[in-house]
C-alpha cells in the first residue's frame, strides 16, 4: 500500500500538470527569496565580523592626549598588546581654499591597528627624518605628479598657528592608496617619521593618540572590555574622558549582529506568510476537482492516514523539485549582492577587504526546512479535508461551491458578462480566496510604495543644504580637550564666517541672497544625569522660518515662534530623546554661553522639535537679549540664479581658500547624492516585492486555469449552443479582469490607509527623505498595469489553448 | 415538401492507413421540414458523428451539408457559431446545462448570446408545455435527470430554431421517463413547427418517429 500511495501521488502530480508547474514555481520563488534573504544577511554579518578590523580598525580602544611617559607605561601593561601611537606633527600650506593638509607620525603598530599598512600602494612607511608617505593627490598639491618612492617634494609647513610656514624637502618613501571620492576630499594626510616628529617636539611636548588591543586571554573569558581598558589606562595616568572604545569593532567581533539577523528573519516570515497563502490556495483550488477521485481511493479502502499521506506526498514531490532549484538560484543572487556590498564598503574605507561567502550550509539547511515547512503548512488544511470526506460524499461532490444552494435569483436575459459573474459567484470561495491572496502581495506593495515612492530627493537634499545653492558651515566640536582650537566657542572667537566674509560673499556677482544662522556653544547648567549629550552642548538660534520648518512633524509641546519668544522659552532639539534624557516640559533650563560673554540663558522648557540643528533651540529675540558680542554665525547660505551656479561656485571656492574649520556643500551635489541613495533603496525594495507579486500571480493563474479546465465540457456546450470564439475569449478576459480589478481594489482599499499610516510613522522617525505625502500613482499604475498585462496574456493563451481541441472533443470530455 | 437539411457525399474518417475509422461513409440524406427523423444504430456505428456534422459542430473529411440553400461548411468559424445558435437547437445525452446559472438562464442562454430580446411569453409557454414551471430558479444540480433533459429541450426550442438535433437524449433516463421526454420532445417540435432529428439506440422509441434512418458501420440506410 505504501508503494501505491507514492504511485498515486506521482500520477496525480502528472495529471494536474499546470497546477504542478505553478506550485513548483511558487515553491521555487519562495525558496529563492528565503535563501537570498538569508544569504545577504549572512554575508553582511560575516563581512562585518571577518572584516571588522579592516572596516573599523583593529583596535579595542583609542586614547588621546597620551604623554610619552604614559605611553611607555601602557606598553608595559599585561592587559594590552599592539600599543600603537600616532601624533599630529604639522600643518602644511595647501594654498587652496577649504583644503586641509596635515602631517602626522604613526608607528608601525598604529598603522597596523588602523589598517594604514594595507593602504600602502608602493614603497614603505617613513623611517628617516626626511621621509614622507602620502597619497598621489597629496603630492599633487605640492606639484609632484605621479609620485613614486625616491622622488623629492618640498612642502611648506608649520608646527602651530603661531609659527610661520617654512619649506622642507622630503623624500617620498611610500605612496598611499587614494580613497574613492578624491574629488570631494577636502583634507589630506601625509605620514612622516618618528625621527622628524621628535626633532620638532621635545619630550614634554609630545602627545600621542594611542590605539591598542587587549590580550587574547582577556578577550577569551572577560566580557566588559571597555571597563578593563578604562581601569588599566587610568592607572597609567590617562584621563578617563580621553578614552574612547572602538564600539563598532567590539560590536561586530563579539556580538553576532543581532539587528541584521532580526531584520532578515522578519522579512523571511513575511515571505513565508505570502507563500503559505498562495501554495495553500493553489492546492485547494485543484482539490475540488480531485475530491471525487480521492473518494474513489477511499472507497477502495484507503485509511485516513493514508489519505493524509497521499496529499502530503503530492506536495513534497513538488517541493523536492522546487526547493533545490530555489536554493541554487537564491545562492547565486546572494553571492552577487554580497560581492556588491563588499566592493561598495571597500571603496568607502579604502582597505582591501577579505571576500566572504554569502553561502552557509547550515543556513541553507534551515532555509530548505523552512521551505518544506511552508509547503507542509499550506497543505495541512487540504490534508484534513481529504481525510474527512466520506467516500459517498466525495463521489457526489459538486465542483460548484453552490453546494447547499439550490436556487439562484438570476436575470431575465443572459449575457457574456452575466455568465462570467455567475461563474465567479458560483465559485465564490475560490474567487474570494484568490483575490485575497493576490491582494495580500499587492497590499504589501502598495503600502511599501507609499514609503519608497514618497522619498523626496530634493527634501532629503534640503536637510544638508537648507537654503539656496551653497552652504558654508563651521566644522566644530564641543568640549574637545585634545584639540580645543576645534571647539565651536574657540572657532567663533575669530569667526571665519563673520560679517567680513558675508560681505565678500554678497559681493560675488550672481549671488542673489545670503542667509545666516547662529549657533553657539554652551554649558548646560541644568544637566540631567540621563542626558547623554553631556554638559557641553550647542544652542541653535532659529528664526521664524526655521521654527516653521522644524516645527513640522513630530514636535512636542509649544513650538510657536511668537509664544516661545514672548516668554524667552527654550526648546529641545530632538523630541524622540527628550523624555529619555530626563527633561520635562515646563522645567527651567539654564544654558551658559561659552563663547566669551558668559551670559546665562535661562527659561522654561516649552517643548521640542522633531530634529532641530542644535541640542537646544532659542528664538532670535531671546538671543538678542543675551548680549553675546561675538559673531556666533555657524552657517551661511548663498543663493544664486541657475545660470550663475558655475561661476559662483568658483568664486566661493576662491573665497574659502585657506580657511580652516569650514565645510561647504552644494545643493546640487546633495540632490545627486540623495537620488543615488533613493534609487538603490527602491531597487532592492521593489525587486523583493515584485517577486512576492509574481508568487501571488501564480496563484491567480492557477485559479483561472483550473476554472477553465474543470469547465471544459461546459464551455464546449456553450459553444455548441452558439457562443462564438470571440465571446469565449471575451468571457475569459472578463474573468481575468475581474480578478485583476478585485485585487487592485483590495490593495488600494487596504494598502493605501496602511501605507499612509506607515508613511506618517516613518516620517515621525525621520526616515530618509519623507516629506509631503502624495499617493504613489506611478508605482500603483505600474503594479496594476503589470497585473492586467500578465492576466490578459494568460487569458489569451488559455482560450487559445482550449480551442486547440475540437468542439466535439470538448463536448465528449469526461470531466 | 421542402427539404430543410441535405447532405451530399458526406464522409468523416478518423486516422489514416490501417487504423482509419470510417465513421460516416458517403451519406446522402435529405430531411424535410417538420419531419421527425430517428437515427438508430449500434454503439460506435457513427450516429453521433453524423449528428455533429449535421449540426456543424464537426468538420467533414469530404462532402457537404446544406441547410435550406446554405452550404454550412463554407461559413467561417464564428459565422457558423452564430448560424448554429439561430438555426439549430442541440440536446445531448447528459451534462447539458451550465451549472452556475439557473434553469431560466440556461433556457434563454442561446438568445442572450445572440444579443436578442427574449420572447418571454414564448419561453414561458415552452416551460409550461414541458412542465417545469416550478423550477425556473433552480440550479441544474438540484434537478433529476428527466427534469434536466426537459430544460435542455426547452433551451433547444427557445431560440425558435429550424432544426433540433438530439443525441440520445434519453440515454441516461429510465424507460418511463424516457417515454415521457420523447413524447414531450415530439409534441413540442410539432407545436412549434420544428424539424427534429433524434439519435437513439432504442427501437421502441424510434417507432414514434415519422421516419427511421439506420446507420451501420458508417453507412446510412433508410428503414422501411
Ligand atoms: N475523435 C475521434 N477519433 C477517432 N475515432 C473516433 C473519434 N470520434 C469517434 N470515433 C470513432 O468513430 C466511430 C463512430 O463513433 P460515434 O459516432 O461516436 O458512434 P456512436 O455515436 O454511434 O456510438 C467509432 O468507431 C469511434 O471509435
Ligand atoms: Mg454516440
Amino acid at each position: 500500500m505504501k508503494h501505491i500511495i507514492h504511485h498515486l501521488a506521482l500520477s496525480n502530480v502528472r495529471q494536474n500538470k499546470s497546477r504542478s508547474v505553478l506550485m513548483i514555481l511558487s515553491i521555487f520563488l519562495t525558496t529563492l527569496l528565503l535563501s537570498a534573504i538569508a544569504g545577504v544577511g549572512c554575508g553582511t554579518v560575516r563581512n562585518n565580523r571577518v572584516n571588522a578590523g579592516n572596516l573599523y580598525g583593529n583596535y579595542v580602544a583609542s586614547l588621546s592626549k597620551v604623554t610619552q611617559e604614559q605611553y611607555e607605561m601602557l606598553t608595559l601593561r599585561s592587559e594590552f598588546t599592539h600599543v600603537g601611537r600616532k601624533a599630529y606633527v604639522a600643518e602644511a600650506d595647501s594654498g587652496k581654499a577649504g583644503i586641509n593638509i596635515g602631517l602626522s607620525f604613526m608607528d608601525i603598530t598604529a598603522a597596523e591597528n588602523t589598517n594604514f599598512d594595507h593602504m600602502l600602494k608602493a614603497g614603505a612607511l617613513p623611517i628617516a627624518e626626511n621621509e614622507i608617505a602620502a597619497s598621489a593627490e597629496f603630492f599633487e598639491k605640492f606639484g609632484l605628479v605621479n609620485a613614486v618612492p625616491g622622488d623629492y617634494v618640498s612642502i611648506p609647513l608649520r608646527r602651530d598657528s603661531q609659527s610661520k610656514f617654512e619649506e622642507k624637502e622630503f623624500v617620498v618613501s611610500g605612496v598611499i592608496q587614494s580613497l574613492q571620492d578624491v574629488i570631494a576630499q577636502k583634507s589630506f594626510q601625509g605620514m612622516v617619521s618618528q625621527e622628524f616628529y621628535e626633532s620638532l617636539y621635545p619630550e614634554e611636548r609630545r602627545f600621542y593618540e594611542v590605539t591598542l588591543r587587549l590580550n587574547d586571554t582577556i578577550m577569551e573569558d572577560e566580557r566588559d572590555y571597555e571597563e578593563i581598558v578604562r581601569e588599566a589606562a587610568v592607572l597609567c595616568g590617562v584621563e578617563e574622558e580621553n578614552i574612547s572604545p572602538n564600539e563598532q569593532y567590539l560590536r561586530w567581533v563579539y556580538e553576532p549582529g543581532t539587528e541584521t539577523i532580526m531584520g532578515c528573519i522578519l522579512i523571511g516570515l513575511l515571505v513565508i506568510v505570502v507563500s503559505v497563502a498562495v501554495i495553500y490556495n493553489i492546492f485547494q483550488v485543484g482539490m475540488v476537482q480531485k475530491i471525487q477521485e480521492y473518494g474513489k481511493i477511499k472507497a477502495l479502502g484507503a485509511t485516513r492516514k493514508q489519505m493524509r499521506k497521499l496529499i502530503l506526498q503530492e506536495g513534497m514531490l513538488l517541493a523536492v523539485v522546487g526547493v533545490p532549484l530555489g536554493l541554487l538560484a537564491g545562492c547565486g543572487v546572494a553571492t552577487v549582492m554580497c560581492r556588491k556590498l563588499i566592493v561598495g564598503s571597500q571603496a568607502m574605507v579604502g582597505v582591501e577587504l577579505e571576500n566572504v561567502s554569502a553561502i552557509s550550509l547550515p543556513l541553507l539547511l534551515v532555509v530548505a526546512i523552512a521551505a518544506f515547512l511552508t509547503v507542509r503548512l499550506a497543505l495541512s488544511h487540504p490534508k484534513r479535508v481529504a481525510a474527512k470526506t466520506s467516500p459517498v460524499e466525495a463521489m457526489r461532490y459538486q465542483e460548484t461551491a453552490s453546494r447547499g444552494r439550490s436556487v439562484r435569483k438570476g436575470r431575465e436575459t443572459v449575457s457574456v458578462f452575466g455568465m462570467m459573474l455567475s461563474n465567479l459567484s458560483a465559485n465564490r470561495r475560490r474567487t474570494v480566496s484568490t483575490i485575497c491572496t493576490m491582494g495580500l502581495s499587492c497590499v504589501l506593495f502598495v503600502s511599501v510604495s507609499n514609503l519608497a515612492g514618497n522619498i523626496d530627493d530634493k527634501f532629503e537634499a534640503r536637510r544638508y543644504v537648507e537654503y539656496g545653492q551653497f552652504s558654508m558651515s563651521l566644522d566644530w566640536r564641543l568640549d574637545d580637550k585634545a584639540y580645543p582650537e576645534k571647539n565651536l566657542c574657540q572657532i567663533q572667537r575669530d569667526n571665519p564666517l563673520g560679517a567680513e566674509f558675508q560681505e565678500k560673499l554678497k559681493a560675488i556677482p550672481g549671488v542673489t541672497e545670503v542667509k545666516t544662522r547662529k549657533c553657539f556653544e554652551a554649558e548646560n547648567l541644568s544637566l540631567n544625569s540621563l542626558d547623554l549629550d553631556g554638559a557641553y552642548v550647542n544652542v541653535c538660534v532659529l528664526d521664524r522660518e526655521g521654527f516653521e520648518r522644524y516645527g513640522k512633524g513630530s514636535a512636542l509641546g509649544n513650538v510657536d515662534y511668537d509664544e516661545v519668544a514672548a516668554v524667552d522659552g527654550i526648546l529641545f532639539g530632538a523630541s524622540y530623546f527628550m523624555a529619555d534624557y530626563g527633561y520635562q516640559i515646563g522645567q527651567q533650563i539654564k544654558l551658559k554661553d561659552m563663547t566669551g560673554s558668559g551670559a546665562v540663558c535661562q527659561g522654561k522648557l516649552m517643548g521640542s522639535f522633531g530634529a532641530a540643528p542644535g541640542v537646544w533651540v532659542i528664538t532670535e529675540e531671546t538671543f538678542d537679549k543675551l548680549g553675546i558680542t561675538e559673531d556666533v554665525t555657524e552657517t551661511v547660505w548663498a543663493d544664486c540664479r541657475q545660470k550663475d551656479k558655475g561661476s559662483v561656485e568658483e568664486a566661493i571656492e576662491d573665497l574659502m581658500s585657506g580657511m580652516e574649520y569650514v565645510e561647504t556643500d552644494s545643493y546640487e551635489s546633495a540632490v545627486k547624492q540623495a537620488r543615488y541613495g533613493t534609487k538603490m533603496m527602491q531597487g532592492v525594495v521593489y525587486a523583493l516585492l515584485g517577486l512576492l507579486g509574481v508568487i501571488g500571480f501564480l496563484n491567480m493563474a492557477n485559479t483561472i486555469i483550473t476554472g477553465a479546465v474543470t469547465r471544459k465540457r461546459e464551455l464546449g456546450v456553450l459553444q455548441a449552443v452558439g457562443m462564438t470564439n470571440r465571446q469565449l475569449n471575451w468571457m475569459m478576459q472578463l474573468e481575468g479582469i475581474f480578478f485583476s480589478a478585485g485585487t487592485a481594489v483590495i490593495s488600494l482599499i487596504i494598502g493605501s490607509p496602511l501605507g499612509y499610516a506607515l508613511f506618517c510613522y516613518a516620517r515621525e522617525l525621520h526616515f530618509y527623505g519623507l516629506n509631503e505625502y502624495h499617493i504613489p500613482l506611478l508605482e500603483i499604475g505600474v503594479m496594476i498595469l503589470s497585473i492586467v498585462l500578465l492576466q490578459a496574456t494568460l487569458s489569451f493563451l488559455l482560450s487559445r489553448n482550449l480551442r486547440k481541441e475540437s468542439l466535439v472533443e470538448r463536448i465528449s470530455y469526461q470531466g | 415538401m421542402d427539404t430543410i437539411l441535405k447532405t451530399e457525399h458526406l464522409c468523416k474518417y478518423y486516422g489514416s492507413g490501417d487504423n482509419q475509422v470510417r465513421a460516416v461513409k458517403d451519406a446522402n440524406i435529405a430531411i424535410q421540414r417538420g419531419e421527425f427523423t430517428a437515427i438508430v444504430g449500434k454503439s460506435g456505428s457513427g450516429k453521433s458523428t453524423l449528428l455533429h456534422l449535421l449540426g456543424g459542430l464537426d468538420f467533414p473529411t469530404s462532402g457537404k451539408v446544406w441547410m435550406k440553400d446554405k452550404d454550412m461548411f463554407a461559413l467561417k468559424e464564428d459565422e457558423l457559431a452564430v448560424f448554429r445558435r439561430r438555426k439549430i437547437g442541440f440536446i445531448f445525452q447528459a451534462f447539458n446545462l451550465v451549472s452556475s446559472i439557473n434553469v431560466w438562464e440556461n433556457i434563454v442562454l442561446p438568445i442572450g448570446l445572440d444579443g436578442k430580446e427574449t420572447d418571454e411569453n414564448f419561453v414561458r409557454d415552452i416551460i409550461k408545455t414541458l412542465g417545469i414551471e416550478g423550477k425556473v430558479q433552480n440550479l441544474p444540480h438540484t434537478l433529476s435527470g428527466g427534469q434536466q433533459q426537459r430544460v435542455a429541450i426547452a433551451r433547444a426550442l427557445a431560440s425558435k430554431p429550424d432544426v433540433i438535433l438530439a443525441d440520445e437524449p434519453t440515454g441516461n433516463l429510465d424507460s418511463k421517463t424516457s417515454d415521457e421526454v420523447v413524447g414531450l420532445l415530439k409534441m413540442s417540435a410539432q407545436k412549434y413547427g420544428q424539424t427534429l432529428v433524434m439519435i437513439t439506440h432504442d427501437q421502441d422509441i424510434a417507432q414514434i418517429a415519422d421516419r427511421i434512418l439506420v446507420i451501420e458501420d458508417g453507412e446510412v440506410v433508410e428503414q422501411g
